[in-house]
């Protein structure tokens, strides 16, 4: 478990599927930018069975404030197979919890982490043109605009372009340091 | 099999291992200049599928005469998306600067948006790779961006750069086939 200052990052136990599995497919809470497909139960217990969700492809922590309460997830996927790097993507289950910095928190956290943990050169952020809450979040988290690739993503009956942004391993400040940086800041 | 104006691209046989395990790794630095084929890795993938399948496939680019000039295919990269993204390679030096893989992406780029109803192709290279470049262009792939430090090959990170095409700037693949009689349909 990794504490920051108005959340945690955790692995996802047993006990949490029903619930992950309940908000993520309310999908009128669902962001804009965000997949809308169902998931059944069972499937989210079979993946979880395999490797806790946190494997060699996906790896998702939970983001939790510290009444235990459950704001979302943030998760590293491989975005291509001849790559070292990882795509990380983010979210907040309930609109009445956006807005308030905890996605910046749990992606600053994230980050850090990884590069903490593994020899990768580099973690990518996809975001669809258009989604300025999370344009803000990797903005604010230290990522630099790649370029935009064109009619990448289908969501809500529409294909949208893809703006690219990239973290290299040089421009992340270390684990210890974004988590004394959080705890110094005024809430 | 796509029959081109001066290539074909067809589906991999059992047959052609032989030679594909002997294509010589000739050091250069290109994106798959470095890769080692092996043989059980080879038939296995023949069995399952014969290197062709919805997510993935592969093509050989032969010349008139069925001799193996490189290869050709597309793999799906996103979970969350349909796009494919196209990878090419010359077997052998020799065949470089000869127009083959422009025509090879021009027939895979026609015959993926004629087969399936996908909007978007793609293409990574790395940047220094300035002949894989030239052909995406010439094919009229866009460049969209550069991937800083996304690809590790020949003993460092390299910068990557992204092209693609979408549905309406593809050539029709009437026009890049060759019709029976030997002319362009």
């Amino acid at each position: 478990m990794i504490n920051g200052k108005n959340i945690i990052l955790r692995s996802v136990r047993e006990a949490d599927l029903e619930t992950m599995v309940e908000l993520g497919n309310r999908v009128d809470q669902i962001g804009r930018f965000w997949p809308i497909n169902l998931r059944s139960r069972a499937e989210s217990l079979k993946n979880w069975k395999k490797d806790g969700l946190w494997g060699k492809e996906v790896g998702l922590l939970l983001i939790c404030d510290f009444s235990g309460r459950m704001l979302g997830f943030v998760a590293r996927i491989p975005y291509t197979e001849w790559s070292q790097g990882y795509e990380v993507g983010a979210t907040i289950f309930k609109r009445a919890d956006r807005g308030k910095g905890y996605m910046t928190e749990a992606v600053r956290l994230f980050t850090a982490y990884l590069f903490a943990t593994e020899p990768i050169p580099r973690l990518q952020a996809c975001v669809a043109v258009g989604n300025e809450g999370s344009k803000r979040v990797v903005e604010k988290c230290g990522f630099t605009y790649e370029g935009t690739g064109r009619k990448l993503m289908f969501v809500r009956g529409k294909l949208y372009d893809i703006q690219y942004y990239s973290l290299l391993r040089a421009e992340c400040p270390s684990l210890k340091n974004v988590i004394k940086a959080l705890k110094a800041t005024a809430d | 099999m796509l029959n081109g104006k001066t290539i074909n691209l067809r589906l991999i046989r059992e047959a052609d291992l032989e030679e594909m395990m002997q294509i010589p790794i000739h050091g250069e630095e290109t994106f798959f200049s470095l890769y080692m084929r092996d043989e059980a890795t080879f038939r296995s993938d023949m069995e399952k599928d014969g290197c062709w399948s919805p997510d993935e496939g592969c093509l050989l680019i032969t010349d008139k005469q069925d001799r193996l000039l490189g290869d050709i295919g597309y793999f799906k990269p996103c979970p969350y998306s349909d796009v494919l993204e196209i990878f090419y390679h010359l077997f052998y030096p020799v065949s470089q600067r000869r127009g083959i893989m422009t025509e090879a992406l021009q027939l895979l780029s026609a015959y993926l948006f004629a087969m399936r109803p996908i909007e978007r192709l793609q293409i990574f290279t790395a940047s220094a790779n300035l002949a894989s470049r030239r052909v995406a262009e010439k094919c009229g792939y866009l460049h969209e961006g550069t991937h800083r430090r996304a690809l590790f090959n020949h003993g460092a990170y390299h910068d990557v750069e992204v092209y693609s095409l979408l549905r309406e700037e593809c050539k029709p693949l009437d026009d890049v086939l060759l019709d029976e009689e030997g002319g362009a349909q």
